[in-house]
Protein backbone atom coordinates (compact mmCIF):
# COMPACT_ATOMS: atom_id res chain seq x y z
CA UNK A 1 0.00 0.00 0.00
CA UNK A 2 2.90 2.32 0.74
CA UNK A 3 3.88 2.41 -2.80
CA UNK A 4 0.50 4.18 -3.55
CA UNK A 5 -0.57 7.50 -2.82
CA UNK A 6 -0.70 7.39 0.41
CA UNK A 7 -0.25 9.64 3.86
CA UNK A 8 1.94 7.86 6.78
CA UNK A 9 1.64 8.47 10.06
CA UNK A 10 5.19 7.07 10.86
CA UNK A 11 5.74 5.68 14.08
CA UNK A 12 9.40 7.08 14.78
CA UNK A 13 8.71 6.74 18.80
CA UNK A 14 8.29 9.70 21.33
CA UNK A 15 8.17 12.67 18.20
CA UNK A 16 5.83 13.05 15.10
CA UNK A 17 6.39 12.33 11.73
CA UNK A 18 4.33 11.63 8.53
CA UNK A 19 4.77 11.32 5.01
CA UNK A 20 2.26 12.28 2.47
CA UNK A 21 2.83 10.73 -1.19
CA UNK A 22 1.23 11.99 -3.59
CA UNK A 23 1.86 11.33 -7.93
CA UNK A 24 2.78 14.67 -7.90
CA UNK A 25 5.47 14.49 -5.08
CA UNK A 26 6.14 13.71 -1.26
CA UNK A 27 5.45 15.55 1.48
CA UNK A 28 7.43 15.19 5.19
CA UNK A 29 5.40 17.18 8.15
CA UNK A 30 7.27 17.14 10.90
CA UNK A 31 10.77 14.61 11.06
CA UNK A 32 10.35 13.04 14.07
CA UNK A 33 13.60 12.39 16.07
CA UNK A 34 16.60 10.18 15.08
CA UNK A 35 16.58 8.13 11.74
CA UNK A 36 12.78 6.82 11.89
CA UNK A 37 11.94 8.96 9.09
CA UNK A 38 14.92 8.14 7.66
CA UNK A 39 14.46 4.79 7.97
CA UNK A 40 10.60 5.05 6.64
CA UNK A 41 12.09 6.83 3.26
CA UNK A 42 14.71 4.42 2.93
CA UNK A 43 11.96 1.36 2.99
CA UNK A 44 9.56 2.57 0.95
CA UNK A 45 11.93 3.69 -1.57
CA UNK A 46 11.89 7.39 -1.38
CA UNK A 47 14.80 9.41 -2.54
CA UNK A 48 13.06 12.91 -2.86
CA UNK A 49 11.20 14.88 -0.22
CA UNK A 50 9.58 17.83 -2.37
CA UNK A 51 8.52 19.75 0.92
CA UNK A 52 9.39 19.55 4.33
CA UNK A 53 7.09 21.49 6.87
CA UNK A 54 8.17 21.51 10.66
CA UNK A 55 5.55 22.86 12.99
CA UNK A 56 8.10 23.62 15.65
CA UNK A 57 11.72 23.59 16.69
CA UNK A 58 11.28 21.03 19.51
CA UNK A 59 14.26 17.73 18.64
CA UNK A 60 11.23 15.23 18.45
CA UNK A 61 9.88 16.91 15.52
CA UNK A 62 13.04 18.32 14.09
CA UNK A 63 15.80 15.89 14.96
CA UNK A 64 14.99 13.84 12.21
CA UNK A 65 15.58 17.25 9.63
CA UNK A 66 19.44 17.09 9.97
CA UNK A 67 19.36 13.47 9.58
CA UNK A 68 17.36 13.90 6.34
CA UNK A 69 19.51 16.93 5.14
CA UNK A 70 22.73 15.24 6.31
CA UNK A 71 22.39 12.00 4.83
CA UNK A 72 23.02 12.46 1.40
CA UNK A 73 20.42 9.85 0.74
CA UNK A 74 17.56 11.88 -0.03
CA UNK A 75 17.75 14.99 -1.88
CA UNK A 76 15.21 17.69 -0.35
CA UNK A 77 13.46 20.60 -2.15
CA UNK A 78 12.00 23.10 0.06
CA UNK A 79 11.70 23.80 3.70
CA UNK A 80 9.74 25.83 5.87
CA UNK A 81 9.47 26.37 9.52
CA UNK A 82 9.67 29.20 11.87
CA UNK A 83 11.81 30.65 13.75
CA UNK A 84 12.15 30.44 17.33
CA UNK A 85 14.18 32.83 19.36
CA UNK A 86 13.94 30.89 22.41
CA UNK A 87 14.74 27.02 21.58
CA UNK A 88 18.23 25.70 22.45
CA UNK A 89 20.31 28.20 20.01
CA UNK A 90 22.89 25.93 19.06
CA UNK A 91 20.61 23.46 18.06
CA UNK A 92 18.97 25.75 15.41
CA UNK A 93 22.68 27.00 14.69
CA UNK A 94 23.30 23.12 13.52
CA UNK A 95 20.08 23.52 11.05
CA UNK A 96 21.04 26.82 10.09
CA UNK A 97 24.80 25.13 9.31
CA UNK A 98 23.25 22.10 7.84
CA UNK A 99 20.97 23.98 5.42
CA UNK A 100 23.74 26.69 4.56
CA UNK A 101 25.86 23.69 3.15
CA UNK A 102 23.21 22.34 0.94
CA UNK A 103 21.97 25.98 0.17
CA UNK A 104 25.70 26.23 -1.26
CA UNK A 105 25.38 23.28 -3.15
CA UNK A 106 21.79 24.91 -4.54
CA UNK A 107 20.28 21.79 -3.89
CA UNK A 108 17.48 22.89 -0.95
CA UNK A 109 15.14 25.95 -0.97
CA UNK A 110 14.42 27.34 3.09
CA UNK A 111 12.57 29.95 4.42
CA UNK A 112 11.82 30.87 8.20
CA UNK A 113 7.93 31.38 7.88
CA UNK A 114 5.24 28.39 8.09
CA UNK A 115 1.77 30.65 9.41
CA UNK A 116 -1.56 30.92 8.68
CA UNK A 117 -2.17 31.89 5.14
CA UNK A 118 0.69 29.76 3.23
CA UNK A 119 -2.03 28.42 1.92
CA UNK A 120 -2.09 26.49 -1.66
CA UNK A 121 1.99 27.00 -1.70
CA UNK A 122 2.78 22.97 -0.97
CA UNK A 123 -0.59 21.23 -2.71
CA UNK A 124 0.39 18.02 -3.93
CA UNK A 125 -2.04 16.24 -6.55
CA UNK A 126 -5.37 15.87 -4.97
CA UNK A 127 -4.05 17.34 -1.71
CA UNK A 128 -5.13 20.76 -0.52
CA UNK A 129 -2.19 21.46 2.70
CA UNK A 130 -3.61 24.45 4.56
CA UNK A 131 -1.40 26.01 6.96
CA UNK A 132 -4.36 26.96 9.99
CA UNK A 133 -1.92 28.56 12.27
CA UNK A 134 0.25 29.65 13.58
CA UNK A 135 -1.34 33.41 13.32
CA UNK A 136 0.53 35.93 11.81
CA UNK A 137 0.17 38.00 14.80
CA UNK A 138 1.48 35.13 17.10
CA UNK A 139 3.91 34.24 15.26
CA UNK A 140 5.23 37.87 14.98
CA UNK A 141 4.85 38.27 18.67
CA UNK A 142 6.83 35.27 19.03
CA UNK A 143 8.07 32.37 21.89
CA UNK A 144 8.94 34.70 24.91
CA UNK A 145 6.63 37.36 24.55
CA UNK A 146 2.68 37.35 25.62
CA UNK A 147 -0.42 37.51 24.05
CA UNK A 148 -3.40 39.95 24.45
CA UNK A 149 -4.13 38.08 27.33
CA UNK A 150 -1.25 38.51 28.83
CA UNK A 151 -0.54 34.59 28.72
CA UNK A 152 2.82 33.86 28.00
CA UNK A 153 3.62 32.48 23.91
CA UNK A 154 5.74 29.07 23.76
CA UNK A 155 7.46 27.44 21.46
CA UNK A 156 4.63 24.90 21.51
CA UNK A 157 2.22 28.21 21.04
CA UNK A 158 3.17 28.81 17.36
CA UNK A 159 3.24 25.58 16.41
CA UNK A 160 2.51 25.00 12.76
CA UNK A 161 -1.18 23.89 13.10
CA UNK A 162 -1.49 22.18 9.30
CA UNK A 163 -4.32 20.24 7.92
CA UNK A 164 -4.84 18.27 4.68
CA UNK A 165 -7.85 18.46 2.52
CA UNK A 166 -7.96 15.47 -0.11
CA UNK A 167 -10.52 16.36 -3.08
CA UNK A 168 -12.03 18.75 -1.20
CA UNK A 169 -12.69 17.07 2.23
CA UNK A 170 -10.43 17.83 5.39
CA UNK A 171 -8.88 14.79 5.82
CA UNK A 172 -5.98 15.48 8.97
CA UNK A 173 -4.88 17.65 11.33
CA UNK A 174 -2.09 18.18 12.33
CA UNK A 175 -1.52 20.15 15.41
CA UNK A 176 2.46 19.76 16.32
CA UNK A 177 2.80 20.48 20.44
CA UNK A 178 -0.05 22.77 20.04
CA UNK A 179 -1.03 23.98 23.23
CA UNK A 180 -4.03 26.36 25.36
CA UNK A 181 -2.14 29.77 23.97
CA UNK A 182 -1.84 28.58 20.43
CA UNK A 183 -5.61 26.97 20.68
CA UNK A 184 -7.16 30.15 21.66
CA UNK A 185 -5.44 32.43 18.92
CA UNK A 186 -6.77 30.08 16.30
CA UNK A 187 -10.59 30.12 18.06
CA UNK A 188 -9.80 34.12 18.08
CA UNK A 189 -9.10 34.30 14.13
CA UNK A 190 -12.09 32.42 13.10
CA UNK A 191 -10.04 29.12 11.80
CA UNK A 192 -11.77 25.91 10.86
CA UNK A 193 -10.39 22.61 12.75
CA UNK A 194 -12.65 19.79 11.31
CA UNK A 195 -11.19 17.12 9.51
CA UNK A 196 -11.94 13.03 9.77
CA UNK A 197 -8.13 12.10 11.65
CA UNK A 198 -6.99 14.22 14.26
CA UNK A 199 -3.22 13.91 15.60
CA UNK A 200 -3.58 15.04 19.00
CA UNK A 201 -1.27 17.59 20.43
CA UNK A 202 2.22 17.05 22.10
CA UNK A 203 1.81 13.38 22.12
CA UNK A 204 -1.07 13.24 24.47
CA UNK A 205 0.87 15.06 27.39
CA UNK A 206 -0.09 18.08 29.11
CA UNK A 207 -1.57 21.15 27.09
CA UNK A 208 0.97 23.92 29.01
CA UNK A 209 -0.76 24.35 32.32
CA UNK A 210 -3.27 22.03 34.15
CA UNK A 211 -6.40 22.82 31.91
CA UNK A 212 -5.42 19.56 30.15
CA UNK A 213 -8.99 17.96 30.10
CA UNK A 214 -10.34 21.53 28.75
CA UNK A 215 -7.88 21.61 26.33
CA UNK A 216 -8.84 18.26 24.65
CA UNK A 217 -12.40 19.20 25.33
CA UNK A 218 -12.34 22.35 23.80
CA UNK A 219 -9.95 20.40 20.50
CA UNK A 220 -12.70 17.42 20.04
CA UNK A 221 -15.76 19.85 19.85
CA UNK A 222 -13.45 21.82 17.48
CA UNK A 223 -12.34 18.86 15.18
CA UNK A 224 -15.14 16.34 15.51
CA UNK A 225 -12.91 13.49 14.31
CA UNK A 226 -13.43 9.95 13.73
CA UNK A 227 -9.98 8.74 14.61
CA UNK A 228 -7.71 9.86 17.33
CA UNK A 229 -3.57 9.33 17.24
CA UNK A 230 -1.53 9.88 19.69
CA UNK A 231 2.14 9.62 18.48
CA UNK A 232 4.12 8.30 21.67
CA UNK A 233 7.57 6.16 22.13
CA UNK A 234 6.53 3.72 24.80
CA UNK A 235 8.31 4.30 28.17
CA UNK A 236 9.40 8.42 27.07
CA UNK A 237 6.86 10.79 29.49
CA UNK A 238 4.21 8.32 29.82
CA UNK A 239 1.95 9.87 27.19
CA UNK A 240 -1.11 9.79 26.65
CA UNK A 241 -2.33 11.22 29.44
CA UNK A 242 -5.04 9.36 31.18
CA UNK A 243 -7.51 12.72 31.38
CA UNK A 244 -6.82 13.11 27.80
CA UNK A 245 -7.71 10.05 26.25
CA UNK A 246 -10.93 10.17 29.39
CA UNK A 247 -11.73 13.60 27.48
CA UNK A 248 -11.45 12.15 23.94
CA UNK A 249 -13.77 9.35 24.58
CA UNK A 250 -16.49 11.15 25.78
CA UNK A 251 -16.55 13.51 23.82
CA UNK A 252 -15.43 11.82 19.68
CA UNK A 253 -18.06 9.44 21.31
CA UNK A 254 -16.74 5.90 18.83
CA UNK A 255 -13.36 7.52 17.57
CA UNK A 256 -11.47 5.09 16.53
CA UNK A 257 -8.39 6.17 19.37
CA UNK A 258 -4.87 4.84 18.17
CA UNK A 259 -1.08 4.98 19.50
CA UNK A 260 1.77 4.44 17.53
CA UNK A 261 3.20 2.95 20.20
CA UNK A 262 2.01 0.78 23.28
CA UNK A 263 1.88 2.87 26.42
CA UNK A 264 3.28 1.37 29.14
CA UNK A 265 -0.08 3.18 30.93
CA UNK A 266 -2.04 0.80 28.91
CA UNK A 267 0.62 -2.84 29.17
CA UNK A 268 3.23 -3.07 31.20
CA UNK A 269 4.56 -5.48 29.06
CA UNK A 270 4.92 -6.19 25.33
CA UNK A 271 3.41 -8.62 23.60
CA UNK A 272 5.19 -12.00 24.00
CA UNK A 273 4.58 -12.39 20.43
CA UNK A 274 4.91 -11.04 16.79
CA UNK A 275 1.52 -8.51 16.28
CA UNK A 276 -0.19 -9.78 13.30
CA UNK A 277 -2.21 -6.52 12.48
CA UNK A 278 0.91 -3.70 12.06
CA UNK A 279 0.90 -2.22 8.78
CA UNK A 280 3.70 -3.66 6.66
CA UNK A 281 5.99 -0.75 6.59
CA UNK A 282 8.84 0.92 9.25
CA UNK A 283 7.89 1.19 12.90
CA UNK A 284 10.30 2.39 15.48
CA UNK A 285 8.92 0.00 18.01
CA UNK A 286 8.50 -3.19 16.02
CA UNK A 287 11.84 -3.93 17.11
CA UNK A 288 11.24 -4.26 21.07
CA UNK A 289 7.32 -5.24 19.75
CA UNK A 290 6.61 -1.77 21.37
CA UNK A 291 3.69 -1.14 18.60
CA UNK A 292 0.16 -0.58 19.11
CA UNK A 293 -0.91 0.78 15.75
CA UNK A 294 2.36 1.41 14.76
CA UNK A 295 3.32 3.31 11.46
CA UNK A 296 -0.31 4.49 10.20
CA UNK A 297 -1.05 4.21 6.40
CA UNK A 298 -4.14 6.15 5.24
CA UNK A 299 -4.94 5.74 1.53
CA UNK A 300 -5.47 8.94 -0.53
CA UNK A 301 -7.68 6.89 -2.80
CA UNK A 302 -9.94 6.03 -0.28
CA UNK A 303 -10.10 8.14 2.84
CA UNK A 304 -11.50 6.12 5.51
CA UNK A 305 -9.49 2.81 4.52
CA UNK A 306 -6.43 3.00 7.18
CA UNK A 307 -4.05 0.16 8.09
CA UNK A 308 -3.97 -1.29 10.47
CA UNK A 309 -7.71 -1.82 9.86
CA UNK A 310 -9.51 -0.46 12.95
CA UNK A 311 -11.38 -4.15 13.66
CA UNK A 312 -7.78 -5.75 13.72
CA UNK A 313 -6.31 -2.74 16.20
CA UNK A 314 -8.79 -3.00 18.05
CA UNK A 315 -8.48 -6.88 18.62
CA UNK A 316 -5.00 -6.69 19.50
CA UNK A 317 -5.73 -4.12 22.17
CA UNK A 318 -8.30 -6.07 23.68
CA UNK A 319 -5.92 -9.10 23.92
CA UNK A 320 -2.54 -7.63 24.63
CA UNK A 321 -3.86 -4.78 26.56
CA UNK A 322 -6.92 -5.26 28.16
CA UNK A 323 -6.87 -2.31 30.72
CA UNK A 324 -5.31 0.09 28.00
CA UNK A 325 -6.68 3.65 28.35
CA UNK A 326 -9.09 3.67 25.52
CA UNK A 327 -10.79 0.57 26.68
CA UNK A 328 -11.13 1.55 30.45
CA UNK A 329 -13.13 4.58 29.63
CA UNK A 330 -15.44 3.22 27.65
CA UNK A 331 -16.12 -0.28 29.61
CA UNK B 1 19.88 -33.38 20.45
CA UNK B 2 21.04 -30.54 18.44
CA UNK B 3 18.49 -28.30 17.13
CA UNK B 4 20.32 -26.21 14.06
CA UNK B 5 19.14 -22.83 13.48
CA UNK B 6 18.62 -22.20 9.78
CA UNK B 7 19.02 -19.06 9.06
CA UNK B 8 19.08 -18.01 5.48
CA UNK B 9 20.93 -20.26 3.84
CA UNK B 10 23.32 -20.66 6.75
CA UNK B 11 22.85 -23.70 9.38
CA UNK B 12 24.50 -22.78 12.97
CA UNK B 13 24.54 -26.19 15.11
CA UNK B 14 27.55 -25.36 17.01
CA UNK B 15 29.03 -22.66 19.03
CA UNK B 16 32.25 -21.99 20.32
CA UNK B 17 32.61 -20.46 24.04
CA UNK B 18 35.11 -17.93 24.41
CA UNK B 19 36.19 -16.76 27.99
CA UNK B 20 39.26 -16.82 29.83
CA UNK B 21 37.61 -18.37 32.94
CA UNK B 22 36.80 -22.22 33.16
CA UNK B 23 33.54 -21.71 35.24
CA UNK B 24 31.96 -19.88 32.93
CA UNK B 25 32.53 -21.39 29.59
CA UNK B 26 30.99 -24.35 31.71
CA UNK B 27 28.16 -22.24 32.19
CA UNK B 28 27.66 -20.80 28.89
CA UNK B 29 28.45 -24.70 27.48
CA UNK B 30 24.68 -25.37 29.70
CA UNK B 31 23.29 -22.27 27.59
CA UNK B 32 24.21 -22.93 24.37
CA UNK B 33 23.49 -27.31 24.80
CA UNK B 34 19.88 -25.57 26.24
CA UNK B 35 19.09 -23.95 22.99
CA UNK B 36 19.50 -26.99 21.23
CA UNK B 37 23.52 -26.17 19.94
CA UNK B 38 26.38 -27.95 19.55
CA UNK B 39 28.85 -26.24 22.73
CA UNK B 40 32.87 -25.84 21.69
CA UNK B 41 35.06 -24.86 24.42
CA UNK B 42 38.02 -23.16 23.89
CA UNK B 43 40.40 -23.48 26.56
CA UNK B 44 42.89 -21.10 25.21
CA UNK B 45 45.68 -19.25 24.88
CA UNK B 46 44.30 -17.84 21.40
CA UNK B 47 46.19 -17.57 18.59
CA UNK B 48 47.37 -14.65 16.94
CA UNK B 49 49.15 -15.80 13.85
CA UNK B 50 46.14 -15.32 10.85
CA UNK B 51 46.58 -19.20 9.55
CA UNK B 52 45.67 -20.00 13.05
CA UNK B 53 42.96 -17.85 13.47
CA UNK B 54 41.39 -18.95 10.70
CA UNK B 55 41.30 -22.49 11.60
CA UNK B 56 39.42 -21.79 14.60
CA UNK B 57 36.81 -19.89 13.02
CA UNK B 58 36.36 -23.41 11.00
CA UNK B 59 35.75 -25.52 14.36
CA UNK B 60 32.33 -24.15 15.26
CA UNK B 61 29.59 -22.42 13.03
CA UNK B 62 29.28 -19.31 15.30
CA UNK B 63 31.04 -17.90 18.31
CA UNK B 64 30.36 -16.36 21.96
CA UNK B 65 32.98 -13.98 23.06
CA UNK B 66 33.32 -12.68 26.40
CA UNK B 67 35.12 -9.45 26.18
CA UNK B 68 37.65 -9.35 29.31
CA UNK B 69 40.27 -11.74 27.94
CA UNK B 70 43.47 -9.91 27.95
CA UNK B 71 44.36 -12.03 31.33
CA UNK B 72 45.72 -14.96 32.26
CA UNK B 73 47.61 -14.88 28.63
CA UNK B 74 43.99 -16.38 27.28
CA UNK B 75 44.48 -13.71 24.80
CA UNK B 76 46.43 -11.03 23.10
CA UNK B 77 43.10 -8.96 22.08
CA UNK B 78 39.58 -8.56 23.67
CA UNK B 79 36.43 -9.97 23.31
CA UNK B 80 35.27 -6.59 21.14
CA UNK B 81 38.39 -7.10 18.66
CA UNK B 82 37.60 -10.70 18.31
CA UNK B 83 34.21 -10.56 17.51
CA UNK B 84 34.58 -7.48 15.10
CA UNK B 85 37.36 -9.66 13.48
CA UNK B 86 34.74 -12.63 13.45
CA UNK B 87 32.08 -10.51 11.96
CA UNK B 88 34.85 -9.12 8.93
CA UNK B 89 35.31 -12.50 8.26
CA UNK B 90 31.93 -13.69 7.69
CA UNK B 91 31.70 -15.91 11.10
CA UNK B 92 28.94 -15.25 13.40
CA UNK B 93 29.72 -13.89 16.98
CA UNK B 94 28.25 -12.33 19.60
CA UNK B 95 29.56 -10.80 22.60
CA UNK B 96 28.60 -11.32 25.89
CA UNK B 97 30.03 -9.26 28.57
CA UNK B 98 29.46 -7.36 31.75
CA UNK B 99 32.27 -4.58 30.61
CA UNK B 100 29.95 -2.81 28.56
CA UNK B 101 29.43 0.28 30.82
CA UNK B 102 32.76 0.04 32.21
CA UNK B 103 34.94 -0.01 28.95
CA UNK B 104 32.48 2.06 26.86
CA UNK B 105 35.41 3.25 24.56
CA UNK B 106 37.24 0.27 24.09
CA UNK B 107 33.84 -1.45 23.03
CA UNK B 108 32.72 1.48 20.86
CA UNK B 109 35.59 1.44 18.52
CA UNK B 110 34.54 -1.98 17.24
CA UNK B 111 31.08 -1.78 17.93
CA UNK B 112 30.04 -1.29 14.33
CA UNK B 113 31.25 -5.03 14.00
CA UNK B 114 29.64 -6.12 17.26
CA UNK B 115 26.00 -7.34 16.21
CA UNK B 116 24.67 -8.50 19.23
CA UNK B 117 25.89 -7.61 22.70
CA UNK B 118 24.94 -9.47 25.72
CA UNK B 119 24.87 -8.87 29.57
CA UNK B 120 25.42 -12.09 30.62
CA UNK B 121 22.35 -12.08 32.79
CA UNK B 122 20.68 -11.51 29.61
CA UNK B 123 21.74 -14.77 28.35
CA UNK B 124 20.04 -17.48 27.37
CA UNK B 125 18.96 -20.28 25.25
CA UNK B 126 16.26 -18.00 23.87
CA UNK B 127 18.22 -15.18 23.71
CA UNK B 128 21.27 -16.90 22.42
CA UNK B 129 19.03 -18.15 19.21
CA UNK B 130 17.75 -14.62 18.76
CA UNK B 131 21.29 -13.61 18.70
CA UNK B 132 22.83 -15.52 16.37
CA UNK B 133 19.78 -14.97 14.26
CA UNK B 134 20.29 -11.18 14.31
CA UNK B 135 24.35 -12.09 13.27
CA UNK B 136 23.44 -14.29 10.55
CA UNK B 137 20.82 -11.38 9.69
CA UNK B 138 23.65 -8.49 9.80
CA UNK B 139 26.18 -10.67 7.89
CA UNK B 140 23.47 -11.60 5.32
CA UNK B 141 23.14 -7.83 4.80
CA UNK B 142 19.59 -7.29 6.99
CA UNK B 143 21.17 -4.93 9.23
CA UNK B 144 18.41 -3.54 11.97
CA UNK B 145 17.54 0.01 12.06
CA UNK B 146 19.48 0.31 15.48
CA UNK B 147 22.28 -0.51 14.04
CA UNK B 148 22.17 0.84 10.38
CA UNK B 149 24.64 3.94 9.56
CA UNK B 150 23.66 7.17 7.97
CA UNK B 151 25.56 10.33 7.29
CA UNK B 152 25.20 13.34 9.97
CA UNK B 153 26.78 16.42 11.53
CA UNK B 154 28.81 16.04 14.59
CA UNK B 155 29.40 19.20 17.03
CA UNK B 156 32.78 19.52 19.18
CA UNK B 157 31.38 20.32 22.78
CA UNK B 158 34.61 20.22 24.30
CA UNK B 159 37.83 18.31 23.75
CA UNK B 160 40.46 17.62 26.79
CA UNK B 161 43.07 15.18 28.40
CA UNK B 162 42.48 12.97 24.95
CA UNK B 163 38.71 12.95 24.89
CA UNK B 164 36.70 14.53 22.73
CA UNK B 165 32.83 15.25 23.46
CA UNK B 166 30.55 15.74 21.03
CA UNK B 167 26.98 16.23 19.86
CA UNK B 168 24.67 14.65 17.76
CA UNK B 169 21.96 16.95 17.24
CA UNK B 170 19.74 14.48 14.87
CA UNK B 171 20.01 12.18 17.68
CA UNK B 172 19.76 13.94 20.85
CA UNK B 173 21.32 17.51 21.25
CA UNK B 174 20.95 17.52 25.40
CA UNK B 175 23.38 14.09 25.74
CA UNK B 176 27.04 14.50 25.42
CA UNK B 177 29.41 11.53 24.05
CA UNK B 178 32.52 11.13 24.70
CA UNK B 179 34.81 9.79 22.14
CA UNK B 180 38.38 9.05 22.64
CA UNK B 181 39.93 11.54 20.75
CA UNK B 182 42.52 8.40 18.80
CA UNK B 183 38.82 7.07 17.31
CA UNK B 184 39.24 10.17 14.96
CA UNK B 185 41.32 10.41 12.05
CA UNK B 186 44.16 11.84 12.39
CA UNK B 187 43.66 14.63 10.21
CA UNK B 188 40.93 15.43 12.45
CA UNK B 189 42.03 15.45 15.53
CA UNK B 190 43.87 18.96 15.80
CA UNK B 191 40.50 20.00 14.26
CA UNK B 192 38.15 18.82 17.15
CA UNK B 193 37.68 21.87 18.85
CA UNK B 194 34.79 23.36 20.77
CA UNK B 195 31.85 24.42 18.14
CA UNK B 196 33.85 22.52 15.23
CA UNK B 197 31.64 20.42 13.46
CA UNK B 198 32.14 17.54 11.12
CA UNK B 199 29.78 15.10 9.10
CA UNK B 200 30.54 11.01 9.92
CA UNK B 201 28.27 7.89 9.78
CA UNK B 202 26.67 7.40 13.18
CA UNK B 203 23.70 4.39 13.57
CA UNK B 204 21.24 7.43 14.43
CA UNK B 205 18.82 4.78 15.05
CA UNK B 206 20.75 3.72 18.65
CA UNK B 207 18.09 3.83 21.35
CA UNK B 208 21.14 4.20 24.00
CA UNK B 209 24.42 6.41 23.96
CA UNK B 210 26.44 2.96 24.72
CA UNK B 211 25.47 1.18 21.02
CA UNK B 212 26.40 4.44 18.98
CA UNK B 213 29.31 3.76 16.80
CA UNK B 214 30.88 6.50 14.19
CA UNK B 215 33.12 5.80 11.19
CA UNK B 216 33.64 7.35 7.64
CA UNK B 217 34.66 10.37 9.14
CA UNK B 218 35.07 13.45 6.62
CA UNK B 219 37.70 16.26 6.21
CA UNK B 220 36.88 19.26 6.49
Amino acid sequence: MASREHLAIVDVGHGSAAVLVDSSGTVVIDAGPKAGLLEYLRETGIRRVDVVLISHADQDHLGGLLGLLASGEVSVGVVRLNTDSEKASRVWDDLVYELDCMRRRGVVDFETSLIQGDDGRYDQGVVHIEIVGPSAYLATKGPGSVDRLGARISTNSISAVIRLHVKGVPLVLFCGDLDEVGLRDLVRVGASLRAAVLVYPHHGGRSGSNTSTAFAEQLIRLVEPSTVVFSIGRGVHATPQPEVVDAVCRLAGTAHIVCTQLSERCSSAVPASEPGHLAPVYAQGKERRACCGGTLIFSLASSASMLPARPAHQAFVTAAAPSALCRLVRS
Amino acid sequence: MTLPLELGGRTVSSVSIFDDQEDVRQSYQETVTDSGLKPILEPGPLPDDPESVAALMLRADAAIWDHHLRVKSYSSKNGAEWVAECTRANWPALLCTKWEGAAPDEIRRYRRFIPVLLNPSDLSPDSLRTGLAICCDELAGRVRPTRRGWRTLVRVEDASEGMVYVILPSWNANEVVALPLRDLPTDLRPLATEGRRFHTKVNLGAETQSELFFFDWEPE
